[in-house]
């Protein structure tokens, strides 16, 4: 990582046509003006952290299922159901619903 | 109506159960409707299922079956965007509700995304990855021993 010390107002160049400026520093955090060509794309780090971490949870196999489920359960030693698909065994919850339970 | 998802096959779901994202997910930035599902045999668990991409479906847990005390922290722009007051937190099961997206590799435990829980506004059904602007918690934590309950 290339580590570089800028005063407020002082600006970073990356690439071509890519330039970053520190427009304002407090004590918790620094305002950045951005910037770029429009095809370049320009996200916080977190949401390409959960860009990813969505890809990765989207990845899980419909067969991992049954093995997600032994983590999850308090007694790990009793023996896993089976899921029955069709229309009736899954059910589609109102949001409404899901809140009173927590 | 009958959609076809990931786990379950064909599953009649109503209008009034399908939950928009008005800005997708970061990833899917094209999926907006997603109706969240349980089964008897999954207890605690919550598929959010997508109904324009049959095979796409996320594993979530309440935010609370993770971590009993978290508390949420939304910025303002995604407050706006469910339709929320700014300035004041929303309430866990009052408001909103804050689900968190399970990862699971073969071989390894299975994790739990704090940073961005999906939240959904209880009223209107509107939802956002709501992406922490604290440190507090990280994409991928270990799940602790849990009680999941009927």
């Amino acid at each position: 990582m290339l580590i570089i010390r800028r005063h407020c107002g002082q600006s970073i160049c990356v690439g071509d046509g890519v330039a970053i400026e520190v427009l304002e520093c407090g004590p918790n955090r620094v305002k950045l003006g951005i910037s770029a060509p429009k095809e370049v794309q320009v996200i916080r780090g977190e949401t390409r952290l959960t860009r990813q971490q969505n890809l990765a949870a989207a990845e899980i196999p419909a067969k991992a299922l049954g093995e997600l489920q032994k983590h999850l359960r308090a007694d790990p030693g009793e023996p896993a159901s089976t899921l029955v698909p069709g229309a009736d065994a899954a059910r589609a919850i109102s949001p409404g619903s899901l809140g009173g339970e927590i | 109506m009958i959609f076809h998802t990931k786990h379950f096959g064909p599953v009649t779901v109503e209008e009034t159960r399908v939950v928009e994202f008005p800005q997708g997910l970061p990833g899917f930035e094209s999926c907006h409707r997603f109706v969240p599902l349980e089964h008897p045999a999954s207890v605690g668990l919550i598929f959010l299922q997508s109904l324009d991409v049959p095979e796409l479906c996320f594993l979530t847990l309440p935010v609370r079956v993770a971590r009993a005390d978290y508390r949420l922290s939304i910025a303002p722009e995604d407050l706006e965007l469910l339709g929320l007051p700014e300035g004041r937190r929303p309430e866990i099961g009052l408001d909103v509700v804050a689900l968190a997206i399970l990862s699971f590799s073969e071989g390894e435990l299975p994790t739990v995304n704090l940073l961005s829980p999906v939240v959904m506004h209880i009223a209107t059904r509107r939802a956002v990855q709501a992406i922490r602007p604290d440190e507090q918690y990280g994409c991928r934590e270990p799940l602790v021993a849990m009680e999941l309950t009927c």
